[in-house]
């Protein structure tokens, strides 16, 4: 399954477990995590070190839709 | 919400950089922030004039050589700066004068109608039928 097809399928599991972090996903699972949001620049640095396979990141942040974009 | 992934152009590196991207149907333009986009070392292409909440806007416009589901797209984009405040959560004794999670441009991109009409008719209806 492809990384951003798994945090979708497993959004709100990760949303409970992983509150307030930002987490690189990769065969089908969590590989890292980081506290709060993340550079993306910093975040693919530490994937390419870190993955065999393709990668994806997501933030998962208590609630965010108070930002009206 | 939709968020997909795509890549950025990193100029200075010379290689593809993976995004999180929130897909903004009500944003024409995609976004980026300021220091992500020095950081890729995007060169601006002239400025926006906006009129927004009754006062003139000037924003920086960037063209953004991105990549979707194998697909080479070369899309128009806004260069925006975030104060550094606002890219973290808020502190628990700082006064609330702004929304209590961290600015979404701190880690992802938008994407916007100057993507989204670029796409094919069978990746429009994958992105929006699911």
């Amino acid at each position: 399954m492809e990384p951003r097809e798994w945090v979708n399928k497993h959004i709100k599991e990760l949303r409970h477990k992983f509150i307030g972090k930002t987490v690189i996903v990769s065969e089908n699972k969590v590989i890292k995590t980081f506290d709060g949001p993340v550079n993306p620049l910093k975040i693919n640095e530490v994937a390419r070190k870190i993955c065999k396979e393709k990668w994806c990141y997501t933030y998962l942040p208590e609630s965010e839709e108070e930002y009206l974009l | 919400m939709i968020l997909i992934d795509v890549d950025l152009w990193n100029a200075v590196k010379k290689e593809f950089e993976l995004f999180e991207a929130l897909v903004d149907t009500g944003s024409s333009y995609c976004v980026i922030e300021k220091s992500i986009a020095n950081a890729l070392g995007l060169e601006l292409d002239g400025i926006l004039h906006l009129w927004q909440m009754g006062e003139p806007l000037n924003v920086p416009l960037a063209k953004l050589r991105c990549r979707y589901k194998g697909e080479e797209y070369m899309i128009e984009g806004l260069v925006v700066e975030i104060k550094d405040s606002y890219k973290r959560p808020m502190l628990p004794e700082e006064e609330c004068t702004r929304p209590e999670s961290p600015h979404p441009l701190t880690n992802r991109v938008i994407i916007g109608n100057t993507f989204i009409d670029k796409l094919s008719e069978e990746e429009y209806t994958k992105l929006f039928g699911r």
